[in-house]
């Protein structure tokens, strides 16, 4: 489309003089469907998931605080307890964004959520390992209570590393996504910066 | 040699397919108002082309992730705006009787060259008297964003055809520019 074709379709698009209540009505309309707010129903669910990391920052928080004597495992368990509560912390922060706002975007949210989620899986199995198992273990490697805490902390640990691949995938796809957005975006600049130029000669 | 529009249009259907909803407020911003007025011209009611516009919306946010060209996004739009007021319209009439073609001559060439329309204000006046087949097809044609061969894509019909409508869609907004006059 040339200039002065285009400058004819402005000018018989401007002919069309809208009723300003209906064209309001309208927007409104577009408005809330582009924002898709959550109703109360799924902002109070959401109140509730933040609340459960907030129950789940406590044990991991009392474990990172406190002083072991003699049972200290030392520098793995801190590292562990102290993530564990930086991302239970993490998921309640987002959990109660979603719920004050009721704004969700399932395509980005839905991915922070989920990284989030294995995280705390993670460092929750890492602390079952550390509190439970590991304990009992040293002490009775033989006994079948250990056999059993390891056995279950490692099919744990094959499911949430299973769960966190397939993330990693999916984070690889957007991470394409992204790639050809920008290619496209350098693409169109250029574009944009040769008729420029075009112009200017 | 690459077109920029192409590329807009590749890079505005990405970003919405990744639920941006900058590039879908864009998106609705860009096109809201020549939509508006392709709708309006088949719907004779205010309030209801603002209505089918909106349901327009609604299809084109649901399904954009399933368009396979975002270079034909402008095709893709007008279509979706002309069937969802077809499906409007059809709720009292069938398409038939809605879009009553005579399809008898095929192919009568170009036919800019004996005919001049460059006032808009006369064509807007003139799309309002003519008949709904022939303000489809030209208000597609006037608002300038798609090829003969685009235009032919949304009404389903053959080039040829497009051409022998646009002739007698002029000819008829002639004529009752002309009796106005």
């Amino acid at each position: 489309m040339n200039k002065s074709e285009k400058a004819f379709s402005e000018k018989l698009i401007e002919m069309e003089k809208p009723n300003p209540t209906c064209k309001e009505k309208y927007e409104k309309e577009v408005q809330t469907m582009l924002e898709k707010k959550l109703n109360h129903f799924w902002r109070a669910g959401f109140a509730v998931l933040g609340m459960l990391g907030l129950l789940a920052a406590i044990p991991f928080f009392n474990l990172a605080s406190s002083r072991m004597g003699q049972n200290d495992l030392g520098l793995f368990v801190r590292i562990v307890t102290v993530s564990g509560t930086i991302f239970s912390l993490a998921w309640m922060i987002l959990m109660g964004w979603i719920a004050a706002t009721g704004k969700l975007n399932l395509r980005n949210q839905l991915a922070n959520m989920a990284a989030i989620g294995i995280a705390i899986g993670f460092f929750f199995m890492a602390y079952f390992v550390f509190i439970f198992v590991l304990p009992v273990a040293i002490i009775e490697p033989t006994d079948y209570r250990s056999i059993c805490g390891i056995q279950l902390a490692l099919i744990g640990f094959f499911f949430v590393t299973t769960i966190a691949l397939c993330l990693i995938i999916s984070a690889l796809y957007r991470v394409g996504f992204r790639t050809q957005e920008k290619l496209l975006e350098i693409e169109y600049r250029i574009l944009e910066l040769a008729e420029k130029m075009e112009n200017q000669q | 040699m690459v077109d920029k529009q192409a590329i807009y249009y590749e890079l505005l259907v990405l970003r919405c397919c990744r639920g941006q909803k900058e590039a879908l407020e864009e998106l609705v911003t860009s096109w809201e108002r020549r939509l508006f007025y392709y709708i309006h011209r088949l719907v004779d009611d205010e309030q209801d082309a603002w209505i089918i516009l909106q349901e327009t919306w609604v299809k084109v946010l649901q399904n954009i992730k399933k368009l396979r060209e975002p270079r034909k996004l402008p095709v893709w739009l007008y279509s979706i705006a002309r069937n969802t007021a077809i499906s409007h319209l059809r709720k009292s009439y069938s398409e038939k009787a809605i879009f009553k073609y005579d399809e008898n001559i095929s192919n009568v060439g170009d036919c800019d060259s004996n005919l001049s329309f460059d006032n808009a204000e006369q064509i807007h006046y003139g799309l309002g008297l003519i008949s709904l087949q022939h303000r489809d097809v030209l208000t597609l044609f006037f608002l300038r964003d798609l090829s003969l061969e685009e235009i032919a894509q949304i009404l389903h019909v053959p080039v040829g055809t497009v051409k022998s409508r646009l002739y007698y869609a002029k000819q008829a907004l002639k004529d009752v520019l002309k009796k106005e006059a």
